[in-house]
């Protein structure tokens, strides 16, 4: 079986001082994999865990699988020790009161007891939950507990994996995980980052992702035009090393679909993937990068960008973030 | 003995199944020539070779490893030149098309087939009609239209006439050529067992065939942009593949539904309930000629939607950038046709064969230098 494409990249989930909140995208046993060794990892430096998942067939959580012989390393020591807490999924409905108020005051309470107990920072990951997604009501549920996540690791060190098994979720439930955390998720095949303003895609882009990958663009476009003063949604190919017409085709639907005055900007984009888009048809709300300038010669110049501003002033693009510090020493301060 | 070119549906259609082919050079012609007449001659039709005189010195040097003279026969081959079919729609050029087309062999050979049981491999052939392979000399525009109202008309000469062109052509030389031969023939493979075979069962499984596909072009002497667009080339042909297969299998099940739209059939990409699509490849030195195969268990297409093209001379001036897309690329048409163009250009040549029980899409791919 290949190696996920996450390997030897997982130090970019851990950004020192600062909080992550990414989805590990994947089939049942990849995702088990990436998980245990994710968790392992925040073990090892010395990150307070708390996990929520399901228990199948026993109320013991020293019988579940992220402590077992395929588990985390060092998870069942860890269990053992109090730093690595486990919580199913019945449980956090019932203390949570099935409402993204509730869950939000237990997650607070969590990363509050961390920090009493001396832990310097925090890691939280849940699994795939099978939510059966079937209103909108429920998406925007969802995004209301995802954007939870973004606000807690914008003003603490908590890092957040949301675990979601393609194989097994709903189709609507794949495609909203997939727009709500385009900021920062990890598949098979592909993977996708927001930095410095800028959607960075990497991997091979090919039909058999097309669905989720399209509705990683959705989310991406949506979250860009949160903010009007620079709607844009600047994206980056270089690490594309594959796209095929499929997933070229959702992009352009997508770009398509935006809203109005909202452009897409491709950056640093390889001479095959951009000659697959221009195959596929190029709105005029796409445009180039034109300080990548290979092989844009038949390119109309009005799509052809060179006067994005190389630098701006910082800004957080993340809500709730007040930018005032983000270290250890800040407390949680419970929601009235 | 290499397989030559397969030519439109097995059923026999009336007129004439005239095909285009671009060409490299006068070495490619040959070399892509040279099989589709052995198969030809295999299938024991008429065989007529209208070409220049250096065309035809090479090309029966390679078939019977000897020296031509200025009007050879060799062994079934009939060599003309150019002047027999170059003023285009004229009285000679019908006369030419109607006198190999009539000849009593390939009346003998068309009425030998009615004896033939269903699955005799001949009927995935046309019905043994005579095969003309010709150096397309451009005309005027009238010329064209002609040469066209004689070999597309339903009633026209019941004759195989390919065309080659040579793909650095003046791109007007190009662009008629490419009106007037909507289907694009393509050679047949490299002699010897395939390279490389394998299935496609479910979208999952096209990376690793990238992967097989890669290391084999890279074994041929692929490398640089020739391999990624020999790969990707492949990929979207399995692609289609695929999902003609999901269609395939729907209407085995009496749902006429195509599932082979965007996207996968299912969350797994799973073409449940098909056959999967076979692929085999064959390379040759700096060539790949990739099949994707795909039963169809005897259903057809409402028409023959064999399309092909080669690569484009350069990126195509869009009509409207705002308007989207007709159609999606990549689809099967509800009529259980598809295009193959966007695989074209990115391959040297693609198309599209329909036989008794199968569907192949063909691609070839040249290697630079």
């Amino acid at each position: 079986m290949p190696s996920p494409a996450w390997e030897g990249h997982e130090d970019a989930w851990r950004t020192p001082g600062s909080g992550a909140h990414a989805l590990l995208a994947a089939p049942i046993e990849d995702l088990r994999a990436g998980t245990a060794s994710w968790v392992g990892r925040e073990l090892a430096a010395g990150s307070k865990v708390y996990y929520k998942g399901w228990l199948e067939g026993s109320t013991n959580p020293e019988h579940h699988w992220i402590v077992g012989p395929w588990g985390a390393p060092g998870g069942r020591e860890a269990i053992g020790s109090g730093q690595l807490e486990f919580l199913d999924y019945p449980t956090v409905i019932e203390r949570c009161g099935g409402t993204n108020e509730g869950l939000f005051r237990l997650q607070l309470d969590e990363v509050e007891q961390a920090f009493d107990e001396g832990w310097g920072t925090v890691a939280m990951t849940q699994e795939t939950s099978y939510r059966p997604m079937l209103d909108a009501a429920e998406a925007t549920q969802f995004a209301g507990q995802e954007r939870a996540f973004d606000l807690i690791a914008s003003r603490w060190p908590v890092n957040t994996l949301c675990q979601l098994s393609l194989h097994d979720e709903r189709d609507t439930a794949v495609w909203e995980s997939m727009a709500v955390h385009h900021r920062d998720l990890q598949s098979l095949q592909w993977s996708a980052r927001i930095l410095e303003d800028r959607w960075y895609l990497s991997g091979e882009l090919d039909v058999h992702v097309a669905r989720e990958f399209g509705a990683a663009v959705h989310g991406a476009l949506r979250s860009a035009w949160r903010f009007p003063e620079r709607p844009d949604l600047e994206v980056d190919l270089a690490a594309v090393s594959f796209l095929d017409t499929a997933c070229a085709q959702i992009m352009m639907l997508a770009a398509r679909s935006a809203a109005r005055y909202q452009r897409m900007i491709l950056r640093r984009v390889p001479p095959l993937v951009r000659e697959v888009i221009e195959v596929v048809g190029r709105p005029r709300s796409v445009f180039y990068d034109a300080s990548y300038g290979v092989g844009l010669a038949n390119t109309p110049a009005a799509h052809v960008v060179d006067d994005i501003p190389r630098s701006r002033a910082p800004r957080s693009r993340r809500p709730g973030s007040t930018g005032t510090g983000t270290g250890a020493s800040e407390r949680p301060v419970r929601p009235r | 003995m290499t397989r030559g070119v397969s030519t439109a549906a097995g059923t026999p259609r009336p007129g004439a199944d005239h095909r285009g082919l671009l060409v490299v050079d006068r070495a490619d012609l040959v070399a892509i020539a040279a099989p589709m007449v052995a198969g030809a001659l295999a299938d024991r039709r008429r065989v007529v070779v209208v070409v220049d005189r250096a065309t035809a010195r090479e090309l029966a040097d390679v078939l019977a490893d000897g020296s031509a003279t200025a009007r050879p026969t060799l062994t079934g081959v009939e060599f003309a030149p150019p002047s027999a079919l170059d003023r285009h729609g004229s009285a000679a050029f019908t006369r030419s098309l109607n006198e190999w087309a009539g000849s009593e062999r390939a009346g003998s050979e068309r009425a030998g087939l009615d004896d033939c049981g269903p699955d005799d491999p001949r009927h995935d052939r046309t019905e043994a009609r005579p095969f003309v392979l010709t150096q397309y000399v451009p005309g005027t525009p009238d010329e064209e239209a002609g040469a066209r109202a004689v070999l597309d008309a339903p009633n026209g000469p019941p004759v195989t006439v390919i065309c080659a062109c040579a793909s650095d052509a003046e791109p007007s030389v190009l662009a008629e050529f490419r009106r007037g031969h909507r289907l694009l023939a393509s050679p047949g493979p490299p002699a010897g067992a395939p390279a490389l075979r394998t299935t496609v069962g479910d979208t999952e499984a096209l990376a690793g065939v990238r992967r097989e596909v890669r290391r084999v072009a890279t074994a041929a002497g692929f490398g640089g942009s020739d391999l990624d667009r020999a790969v990707l080339a492949v990929h979207e042909a399995a692609v289609l593949g695929y999902r003609l297969a999901c269609r395939a299998a729907d209407h085995a099940d009496g749902d006429g539904d195509a599932k082979g739209r965007l996207g996968s059939p299912d969350t797994a990409g799973r073409a449940t309930g098909s056959t999967p699509c076979r692929l085999e490849v064959r390379t040759g030195e700096g060539r790949l000629v990739v099949d994707v195969v795909v039963p169809t268990g005897g259903h057809r297409p409402d028409d023959d939607a064999a399309t092909g093209s080669a690569r484009a001379d350069g990126p195509a001036e869009p009509e409207d950038l705002d308007e989207p897309p007709d159609d999606l690329l990549g689809r099967v048409r509800p009529d259980g046709t598809v295009d193959v163009d966007h695989v074209g250009r990115f391959c040297h040549a693609v198309s599209v064969h329909d036989r008794t029980r199968s569907r192949a899409i063909r691609v070839l791919a040249l290697a630079a230098g």
